[in-house]
Formats: C-alpha cells, sequence, structure tokens
C-alpha cells in the first residue's frame, strides 16, 4: 500500500520552495555545454543536473551545429543522443558530414566540503567515432557564485597539450558502420589536461571561460586531405557569457578557440516540475454520506432490493452520475450490500481519480444498505482489475486530514472480479461508434540530404465496438503540406527491405489507409490477457497477429507471448500486399524494478526472418512522463546490417496533462532511432497487452493515488 | 516551456470527433494564459441584496488579483462543507476553517487546522499537497493565535460585531497570516485564509446567517 513519507526539509521546499519564483542564491542548475551535457563551454564538468531532467541544447560554431537531447537516468547517470553536422567539412564522400552519437557520465564522488564532485564520462561511445573521447572532471563550488573544474581528457579531449598515454596506445579510428562499442579505445592514447571556470554573476548571467584539450584535428584540416578545414583553432581558449532567460530556457553567446563566434539554447523540462501545478479542473462530485445508522435505521432497510427493475434504474441512474464525471458505466451488480460496476475511463489520465469519483458517484445513487464498493476498471472491453471500498471509509477519509493516505491503506486492490448474476449492462457504452477527424505530423530524421522532414495532413479514424472487447478501427490519412515524398535515399540492403524502403511508402503513400483492422481483447483465464488482430495492422505490414500475456495485478513481473503473420504492403498503402511475408513473433519478460525504472526483453524473430532480442529500459515517472532506450541485437552480423551496427533508439512520452494542468489521457510519445534498417525490425501491432492491462494494477494505482480525492 | 507545451500537443490541435473531452487547443491556451497571469479578475456584480437572496453562499476573494465569485455548497459530509463556484473550483470548510481546495491547481488536499476558535497561544497547522512527483506531502507550520480584540464588520451591507483573531504562521520555508473575524455564537463572519504560496490567501465573507 501507500507509504506515508516523512517530511524531510527536501521534501518541503519541493512543496514550498518549487513555486517560489526567485531563484537560489548559490549557482543554479549547472550549466550544459556545446555538446548539452554538464560542463563548461566545450569541455565536460563534473556538475549533475537534477535527477529525471531532459535537456535539449541546440549550439553551433564555426560550422559545426550539434542538437542533443540529455537525459539524468539515476541521480547520478546521465546520458546523451546528439546529432552534429559539419558543414562544408568534405569528409568521409560527404561534403557535409552528419553524425550521430551517444554519451553516458556518471558521478563517481559527490562534492563535498572539502573534496570536489568527480566525475567520468564516455562522450560518443558507440557511434561512428568522429567526436569519441573520454574524460575525468573534478568540479569544486569555490564560493557560492564561482565553480571550478580541471579534468583529463582521452581521445579527441586528449588531442591538444597531452601528458603523454598513461594506459597506452588508441587505435585510430575508422568510420565504418559504426555502432559498436569502441570500448578497446576507452582511456587509450594521449591524455591532456582542461579546465574551466563558472562564474554566476547575476541571478540570470553566467560567466565562462575554459582551457580546452580539444585540437579540432578534423575540423582544421590538420589531418592532410581526409577533410577541408572548416575553423581556425586559433588558440584553446573559449570564453562566453550564459544568459537565463526562465526556469526552462537559456541562450549564450560565446567567443570559441580564438576565431569564431559561438551560439547556444537550451531548454530544460523537469518531469517533477510541471508548468502547471496540480490540477486546475473542475472539483469532483462530493461524497453523499449516509445517515448514522444509528439514528435512523430505517434508512438501512434492505427491502428495495425487491422492488422490480430497481438494478435497472439505478444503473441508469449511476450512469448519468458516471457521465457527469467523464466515466463511462459499462455495467452494475448490486445486491443488500454490495455494488460491483465494470467502468471505462477515458478522461483521467491519474488512474486512482478515476476511482475516487466513480465511488463518491456510486455513494450519491446507491441505497444506504450497499456499504461495499467493488470498481473494476475495464480497458478495451477486459476487466483488468478490482478495488475494494468500505463506503463508511469513503466517508469517513473524503474530508479528514491525509485522507488520501488514510483511504489506501483499508482500500484492496486485486484481480478483476467476475461480475455477478443479475448485472445490468448500460447500453450507451457497448455497441459503440467513434470517430476523429485531426491533424497530424509524421517526421523523419537524420537523412544527410535533409536531417528533418515532415507531413502535415489530416486524420480520419472511426472505431466500432461491436460487443465488449470486438473493436473494428481504421484509419485514412491525407498529407496536406510536407517533404517526405522528397526522401530519394533508399539504401541498399541485404535483407528483406522490410523497414529501410520506407521513403517509397511515404513518396507513393497519399492519401492512405494507415491501418484497419479487427480486434478481440478477452481475459481467457485468472491473471491471463488475450488479443487477436487481423488487418491492415500498420502501414507497411499487414496480416494476423495474436498474443497472450501474463500479469497478476500485484506482480513486478509479466510474461508476454505473440505470434504473428504478417505480408508486405503496397507502396500505396491501400488495399494490395506485396510478395514478401513473414511469421514473426517474440517471448517477452516485463519488469517493474521500482523506483519508477522498468526492463523489458523481447526475444524473437523480426520482420526480415532474422532471430534476436531486444531489450529496452525506461524510466517512467508517476505523472506520465516516460523516457526509455532500446537496442535490438540479431543474428544479422554488423556488415550486414549497415549503417549504425544493430538497431536502437530513445523513446520519449510527455502526459499532455503535464502541461495543462487538466485530466486527459493524451501524451506527446515519439521514438527516436539514428538510423531505420531492416535488421531487428519488429511488426507494429496495435493494441499490445501489456500497456493495457497494467494500467489499473497495483503499481500504477498506487503511482497517483494522491489523485483518489481529486 | 509555453512553445514546447505547443509543440507537444501540436497533434491534439482542432480535433474533432464523437468523443467529448478533446479541447486540448482550449486547455494548452488558457494553461498558458493562466500562467503568464494576464486574465482579468472576475467580479461579483450583483447587489448586496441579490446575494443575499441567494441563500448560503459565500464570496470568495482571491487576495492575489481580486479575482471574486460567489460559491455554494454542494455537499455537505459532518461539519465539512464542500463549496464550488461555477467553474467548478470548489473549497472544502470544517465550519468555515478551510481544510482543502480542488481546481486551484497548487491545492491543500487536506489539512488539520488549529482550533482557531479556542485556541490561543501556539498551535500547529498541517497542509498537505501533491507534489510535482505526485506524491502528497505535509508541510507543518507553527502557529501562534491571538485574540486582537471586537471589530465590527460589514459583509454584505450588514454589520457585524465580532472579535477578530489572527492566526500568524510560518516554517523554514513559508510564513502567512490567517485572519478570523469570529460572532459570539462562534460564527466565522469572514477571514483571510492562506492556501499556498502561489494562490495566496482567499478572502471568505460568509453572506447567510
Amino acid at each position: 500500500m501507500i507509504r506515508t513519507l516523512s517530511v524531510s526539509a527536501i521534501a518541503l521546499s519541493a512543496v514550498l520552495g518549487g513555486t517560489t519564483a526567485s531563484f537560489p542564491q548559490e549557482l543554479g542548475r549547472p550549466t550544459l555545454n556545446f555538446y548539452g551535457v554538464s560542463g563548461v563551454i566545450d569541455m565536460p564538468s563534473a556538475a549533475v543536473q537534477p535527477d529525471g531532467q531532459l535537456a535539449s541544447t541546440l549550439s553551433y560554431f564555426g560550422g559545426i551545429s550539434r542538437g542533443s537531447l540529455s537525459f539524468q537516468i539515476f541521480p547520478r547517470v546521465s546520458g546523451t543522443f546528439r546529432y552534429q553536422g559539419f558543414q562544408d567539412l568534405n569528409y568521409a564522400g560527404y561534403e557535409d558530414y552528419y553524425d550521430r552519437s551517444f554519451d553516458i557520465s556518471m558521478l563517481i564522488l559527490k562534492e563535498s566540503r572539502y573534496l570536489p564532485a568527480v566525475a567520468v564520462g564516455l562522450q560518443d561511445f558507440v557511434g561512428t567515432g568522429v567526436s569519441s573521447g573520454e574524460y575525468i572532471a573534478a568540479s569544486k563550488t569555490v564560493t557560492p557564485r564561482l565553480r571550478a573544474t580541471v579534468g583529463l581528457g582521452w581521445g579527441r579531449l586528449g588531442s591538444d597539450g597531452d601528458l603523454g598515454s598513461p594506459f597506452g596506445d588508441r587505435d585510430p579510428i575508422e568510420v565504418d558502420q559504426g555502432g559498436t562499442l569502441n570500448a578497446e579505445q576507452y582511456f587509450r592514447g594521449p591524455a591532456a589536461p582542461f579546465a574551466g571556470i563558472e562564474y554566476q554573476a547575476t541571478d540570470r548571467m553566467t560567466l565562462l571561460a575554459e582551457y580546452s584539450s580539444d585540437a579540432y584535428e578534423l575540423e582544421a584540416g590538420e589531418r592532410g586531405s581526409v577533410s577541408d578545414a572548416i575553423i581556425d583553432r586559433a588558440s584553446p581558449l573559449n570564453f562566453g557569457v550564459d544568459y537565463r532567460l526562465n526556469k526552462n530556457a537559456s541562450l549564450g553567446a560565446y567567443y570559441m578557440y580564438g576565431s569564431e563566434i559561438g551560439l547556444k539554447v537550451n531548454f530544460v523540462a523537469n518531469p517533477y516540475e510541471p508548468p502547471m501545478t496540480g490540477s486546475y479542473a473542475p472539483g469532483p462530485l462530493p461524497v453523499q454520506p449516509r445517515p448514522a445508522r444509528g439514528s435512523d435505521p430505517a434508512a438501512y432497510a434492505t427491502d428495495w432490493t425487491q422492488t422490480p427493475g430497481v438494478a435497472a434504474t439505478l444503473t441508469q441512474r449511476l450512469a448519468a452520475d458516471f457521465d457527469e464525471q467523464g466515466l463511462d458505466l459499462e455495467s452494475l451488480a448490486v445486491d443488500a450490500g454490495t455494488a460491483t460496476v465494470r467502468v471505462r475511463n477515458p478522461r483521467f489520465d491519474a488512474e486512482a481519480q478515476a476511482i475516487g469519483r466513480a465511488a463518491r458517484a456510486m455513494s450519491r445513487v446507491l441505497p444506504a444498505s450497499v456499504e461495499t464498493f467493488r470498481i473494476t476498471p475495464s480497458v478495451d472491453g477486459m476487466p483488468v482489475s478490482t478495488v475494494t471500498l468500505r463506503r463508511s471509509d469513503l466517508e469517513t477519509y473524503e474530508t479528514a486530514p491525509d485522507g488520501a493516505d488514510k483511504l489506501a491503506a483499508v482500500a484492496g486492490i486485486g484481480e478483476a472480479v467476475p461480475q455477478p448474476a443479475g448485472s445490468v449492462r448500460n447500453a450507451e457504452v457497448v455497441p459503440r461508434f467513434k470517430w476523429n477527424l485531426g491533424p497530424y505530423i509524421r517526421n523523419s530524421y537524420f537523412d544527410p540530404d535533409s536531417p528533418i522532414r515532415a507531413d502535415l495532413g489530416a486524420r480520419l479514424s472511426a472505431s466500432y465496438e461491436a460487443a465488449p472487447g470486438l473493436v473494428f478501427a481504421g484509419s485514412i490519412s491525407k498529407r496536406l503540406i510536407g517533404n517526405l515524398d522528397e526522401n530519394k535515399r533508399i539504401d541498399t540492403s541485404v535483407l528483406p527491405p522490410v523497414r529501410s524502403n520506407f521513403p517509397l511508402y511515404d513518396r507513393e503513400g497519399d492519401p492512405s489507409l494507415d491501418s484497419l483492422t479487427a480486434t478481440y481483447y478477452f481475459r481467457p483465464a485468472t491473471n491471463f490477457y488475450g488479443r487477436v488482430t487481423g488487418g491492415y495492422l500498420e502501414r507497411m505490414f499487414g496480416g494476423v497477429s495474436g498474443e497472450i500475456l501474463w500479469k497478476p495485478v500485484d506482480s513486478q513481473l509479466a510474461l508476454g507471448a505473440e505470434l504473428n503473420y504478417a505480408k508486405q504492403r503496397d507502396y500505396d498503402v491501400q488495399f494490395g500486399f506485396q510478395d514478401y511475408d513473414v511469421v514473426t513473433g517474440h517471448l517477452s519478460a516485463y519488469y517493474d524494478i521500482g523506483g519508477g525504472y522498468h526492463a523489458q526483453v523481447d526475444v524473437g524473430r523480426y520482420l526480415a526472418g532474422d532471430y534476436g532480442a531486444t531489450f529496452g529500459f525506461d524510466r517512467e515517472f508517476e505523472n506520465g512522463w516516460s523516457v526509455g532506450a532500446f537496442a535490438t541485437v540479431t543474428d544479422v552480423s554488423a556488415e550486414d546490417f549497415g549503417e549504425g551496427s544493430f538497431d536502437k533508439g530513445i523513446r520519449l512520452r510527455i502526459p499532455t496533462s503535464w502541461f495543462t494542468g487538466e485530466p486527459t489521457r493524451r501524451a506527446a510519445s515519439t521514438v527516436i532511432r539514428p538510423v531505420t534498417r531492416d535488421g531487428g525490425a519488429r511488426l507494429s501491432v496495435p493494441g499490445r497487452l501489456y500497456g493495457r492491462a497494467r494500467t489499473y494494477h497495483e503499481s500504477e494505482l498506487e503511482g497517483q493515488w494522491g489523485r483518489v480525492l481529486r | 516551456m509555453r512553445m514546447a507545451a505547443l509543440l507537444a500537443t501540436a497533434l491534439g490541435v482542432a480535433a474533432c470527433g464523437s468523443e467529448s473531452g478533446q479541447s486540448t487547443l482550449r486547455n494548452v491556451t488558457t494553461g498558458i494564459v493562466s500562467q503568464l497571469g494576464n486574465r482579468a479578475p472576475s467580479r461579483v456584480t450583483l447587489s448586496d441584496q441579490a446575494i443575499r437572496d441567494l441563500g448560503e453562499v459565500v464570496v470568495l476573494t482571491r487576495r492575489k488579483n481580486d479575482d471574486a465569485a460567489l460559491i455554494m455548497p454542494v455537499g455537505r459530509n459532518g461539519t465539512v462543507t464542500t463549496y464550488e463556484s461555477v467553474d467548478g473550483t470548489q473549497l472544502l470548510l470544517d465550519r468555515d476553517v478551510l481544510v482543502g481546495t480542488k481546481g486551484f491547481g497548487e491545492d491543500i488536499t487536506s489539512a488539520q487546522p488549529p482550533d482557531v476558535r479556542r485556541t490561543r497561544g501556539t498551535a500547529l497547522r498541517d497542509h498537505y499537497y501533491l507534489n510535482g512527483d505526485e506524491v502528497i506531502r505535509r508541510a507543518r507550520f507553527t502557529c501562534t493565535i491571538t485574540d486582537t480584540g471586537a471589530d465590527s464588520i460589514e459583509v454584505a451591507g450588514r454589520d457585524y460585531p465580532s472579535r477578530k483573531i489572527t492566526e500568524a504562521c510560518s516554517s523554514d520555508l513559508a510564513s502567512f497570516e490567517n485572519l478570523y473575524w469570529i460572532e459570539a455564537d462562534g460564527t466565522i463572519r469572514q477571514s483571510l485564509q492562506w492556501v499556498g504560496p502561489e494562490v495566496g490567501s482567499l478572502v471568505l465573507e460568509r453572506v447567510h446567517d
């Protein structure tokens, strides 16, 4: 159950300090450098960003532009994905050279009174290696406004002013497919010192100076004819000023390497600090308490159960109250002491809030003798859990100090109970036809000819649920404006072109039948969930898909199996198919590690017929934010896979309610893959079970239980 | 962040369909506008008599922006009454002492205030807030409650003889002062009660007798 958290100064400062407008007096959020990691200007530091912070940084100097996305994965570990462009570098066969890279850094010693913070970092450790470098840095807050950093760099960060090679020689960088760990290079070769200072001149302005150990050999054209010179590195000294516009954005201007003007902008967002604190939505229907049994025993009589049609009348009244709260009553079964409802929640992203609203509506409609409320949330017709509340607890704790916590202690969360005999179904909910017309954006990144492409268009989607769990759905889209069809680059592949030919679909598939499916969701047994889907599953494939998931309500572990037969669709994204077909499927294990960390392993056969496994790791926040990474290794060799060596990427989900402070189940989600190739590609089946089943399971309900009385 | 908000919800903008609750654009816009704080304060334009004719009603004024609204009871549980304004914002008053808010954003989810009618001297006050990490945490304040003497006040055109009670509260992180004008029978006729650093204090005028 929900643990009562002790009050610490930190907790209180989160309550109160987070809402005060003034900036802290000491150095605030540490500076993000040109690579988008904690640092000074171009060099890293040992400072750490606030836990959970997501930062995006854009920087430019001397024809080098960098876009970085950094995430503080753990309090001491941060990861960065970066896309760099080198204009006119004329390198490796490209006039403008583009490069994707990943960094990771770890704080090994926290700053204390006498000792500095110490961090180690790997820069571009799985990329093509152009920016590869490693460092160890020490940073100390000398005065509340002054932080100094010294460090030792290897690789790119040890290319100027080195002190020798303490750990042996470094093999030369090979620009091949990239994507492999350059582990034999780490901390090898010449090591060079760097240093920097950050001085917070005013609350908003920070002055920066550093001594860089990066020689910019490649960019200065010092490797002969390998590349053209695009910058003149006249000095190792960089100077700059960072100006904080507000809590979330800052701008910087710099004088770089004695010759270039540099610019930087960064945006940070912390899931723990929503722009809109709490909820701005209308309050709930209050609990309607019953008269005390002693003073009015007649109110508790149970003869109402004998009234003909009483269940239908109560169902109708409850459905109306649910509707007012944005909930859908699927069915109600009621006897003298217990009411069991099935409810759908299209509105509240905080699951407990939906449960709380349902319970309060029940207190207003059901006769006084009904003491036990059993609320079974239903997702696509599948009952996924049952929350049992005593009506008297609800009455007692609705307005009590710390009432949500007290209610948590007496609420039961368990496997969904079967709907008792005599249950009355609300015909308004199923069958039901739904439709939606709205805009869509489809984008593609990292094409060397045009790093960002996008289409904007209109999409019409509709669904019809004929019986609980039996859903027919489809969507069509029409592009209005965009340039995805200009992508002429089709990467050749020795594998069947299951994903790499996506530009052909973008070019020819307009208007497109994005999906058209029939799906049946069901509960085959206790703790088990099932799904069968057939039709046009995604833009590139159609077929049939079956899935079984085991996920007990209180379990951190879930296991799943999925088997699909898929056939590749025609490029026009209409009804036709091509010749290529494949049987693909996976066994999956999902584990809720705790603290918001989730791991997933999928082992099986991929679209190109390759066998392997996908490893995923996500950090989920209670408010619905999620940041994660995944990687797939299959029996396809790095050489056959091509650029990137294996499939990998990062994924991000930001709930709309985080911005608006109003309940909605909408969210912005994106997956960023450095390269889209054919190895390790998974069929994109709509309606996978894990995300559905666990929605109202213990950990999710408890995660936002604080909103149960909201 | 505002740009990010717009980008993040770009897909939800201007959609229409069979389901309600899709006014994402409006939500984002009002969110941003209220964040900018440019919203004109709403006023209560009814005459004193017209307000009196409404029955059990409380005039709620936000100290911060003079935003005023009439709130009416929508539920009663024991000694706690839930009052609601037309926009759905709710206040939970335990015999006119604030024990909860809903819809202000930085809401008091629940509270344990001292008995301001009887307690004089030092007392503890607990507020519970939902944090950005979705955890409810307690903020505990130490308060000094003082009777500052008789003070007749006017509410909706009528004078009420009452005593003015001050409750000065502080913790490491915030301090505020609540004021209560209490009549001889214990009715809190008017009060100034603090919600949080962002929302500030609310003026509550009890119109009905």
